[in-house]
């Protein structure tokens, strides 16, 4: 009861309240400084380094199961697998002939998820992964289902990516059967949305959407949804089309982070 | 205070929220145990050291893998000088008044958070309160008024 006067002075509330508003504001303001970054890097590692331990327990039972399974669908894979062969020797006789170029081998990192964002909006990945396993930024993030998102952070042995729902990714994305293009974003709730898609444009519901290529970081043609909903937006010139994710952002677990896409570019020389 | 108390208290709850939160999560909403602690440790020794403590929290929960710095410690600190200051005109010292708090503070803390999250984007911050903020209080304050069915919860009221 004693310490109660001394711990409701209006001053010293006040006081606290303005130091937390001015340190806050300051803190805001570094988001972009590179010290700040690098200091979030190693503390990123240092957590997954910490979390890796600890979700092994809860899922012991399950990767049992899961290795139970998975050795059964490596049978058949491998005779699929043999079966392919032979179909991707006769595609490159047959992609030779027709002057075709080689589709680029990626090379893919497989990385586990060993954290997200804040408990109030989880719309950050940390895995498991970092440079020293190969890891680059802006790097295209993919699961068998489709397109995660990118590579925002990259520490040593831990990296931090930013999934499809977020408040600034956007993507260049095209519907699959009309090749129209435009740019998806995450619409604040459970979709997502493609934005620049002309209003006099036809887009079917259920027709897919992936990417474009477009804009220099991911790959043309991952899968990121389905169209689930299309009208016409209230700007009178676009469309606003809904986009279902094909990934489940609650239930990621490993992913797999592709290598740094180079778009081929055809140089331009101008002569004056 | 101990302070050395204190951040083992907070790695413990940031180890339990990342390793169960998840688990027990509907679908992206989990409930928020650095909340109801920042919530119970300000309805116990008042508004001062309640906002020391959130933006403690905030910073550390910020600093790893959020998207900005400072958006967590400011929406804390500024809703534990308000539930800090309400608090002591009508205390939580039972348990309908304690989880009353807890509700307050954690949608209070949710409008702050989306309202600098939405800023300059073209999010509708009304979609996320709906989708996030609401739903994340609910589930917080049903996890916190378990806690008041503890036998622990009577030793953590405010002393005095």
């Amino acid at each position: 009861m004693a310490r109660r006067p001394a711990l409701f002075s209006p001053s010293r509330e006040y006081f606290a309240l303005v130091v937390v508003l001015v340190a806050s504001a300051l803190l805001i303001r570094t988001n972009d400084v590179p010290q700040m970054t690098r200091v979030r890097a190693q503390l990123e590692s240092t957590v997954s380094a910490l979390s890796s331990p600890f979700r092994f327990l809860p899922h012991a039972a399950r990767l049992w199961k899961e290795n139970e399974i998975l050795r059964r669908q490596v049978l058949g894979l491998s005779q699929e697998n043999a079966r392919l062969k032979e179909a991707t020797k006769e595609n490159t006789r047959l992609r030779r002939l027709l002057g075709f170029k080689e589709q680029e081998q990626r090379s893919v990192i497989a990385a586990e998820v060993v954290g997200r964002g804040s408990p109030m909006l989880p719309n950050r990945l940390l895995l498991n992964m970092g440079f020293f396993n190969g890891v680059r930024e802006n790097s295209a993030v993919v699961t068998a289902d489709g397109l995660v998102g990118k590579v925002i952070r990259v520490g040593p042995n831990s990296t931090v990516v930013g999934i499809l729902m977020d408040r600034n990714m956007g993507v260049a994305a095209m519907l699959s059967d009309s090749r129209l293009d435009g740019i998806i974003h995450w619409d604040g709730g459970r979709y997502l949305y493609l934005d620049h898609v002309p209003i006099t444009a036809e887009v079917k519901k259920g027709e897919r959407v992936i990417t474009s290529g477009l804009g220099g970081i991911y790959p043309k043609g991952l899968m990121i949804g389905t169209v689930r909903d299309v009208r016409n937006a209230s700007d009178g010139l676009f469309k606003y089309i809904k986009v279902a994710p094909s990934v489940d952002f609650n239930r990621l677990e490993e992913v797999f982070v592709l290598e740094p896409y180079q778009p081929e570019t055809d140089t331009l020389i101008f002569s004056e | 205070m101990s302070v050395f108390r204190q951040v083992v208290i907070i790695v413990l709850l940031l180890a339990v929220q990342a390793a169960i939160g998840r688990l027990i999560s509907i679908g992206p909403i989990q409930p928020n145990f650095l909340t109801i602690y920042i919530i119970s440790f300000l309805l116990r020794r008042g508004p001062r050291d309640g906002i020391w403590l959130g933006f403690a929290i905030g910073i550390v929960q910020d600093l790893v893998t959020t998207q900005f710095i400072g958006i967590s410690s400011l929406s804390y600190g500024i809703t534990c000088f308000i539930i800090g200051k309400l608090s002591t005109f009508w205390s939580g010292d039972t348990r309908a008044t304690w989880i009353g708090w807890l509700l307050g503070g954690t949608i209070l803390h949710g409008l702050i958070y989306f309202f600098f999250y939405a800023t300059g984007t073209s999010l509708s911050f009304g979609k996320l309160l709906l989708n996030f903020a609401l739903p994340a209080a609910v589930i917080t304050t049903c996890f916190g008024a378990l806690w008041t069915v503890t036998p622990w919860w009577k030793s953590s009221l405010r002393r005095g």
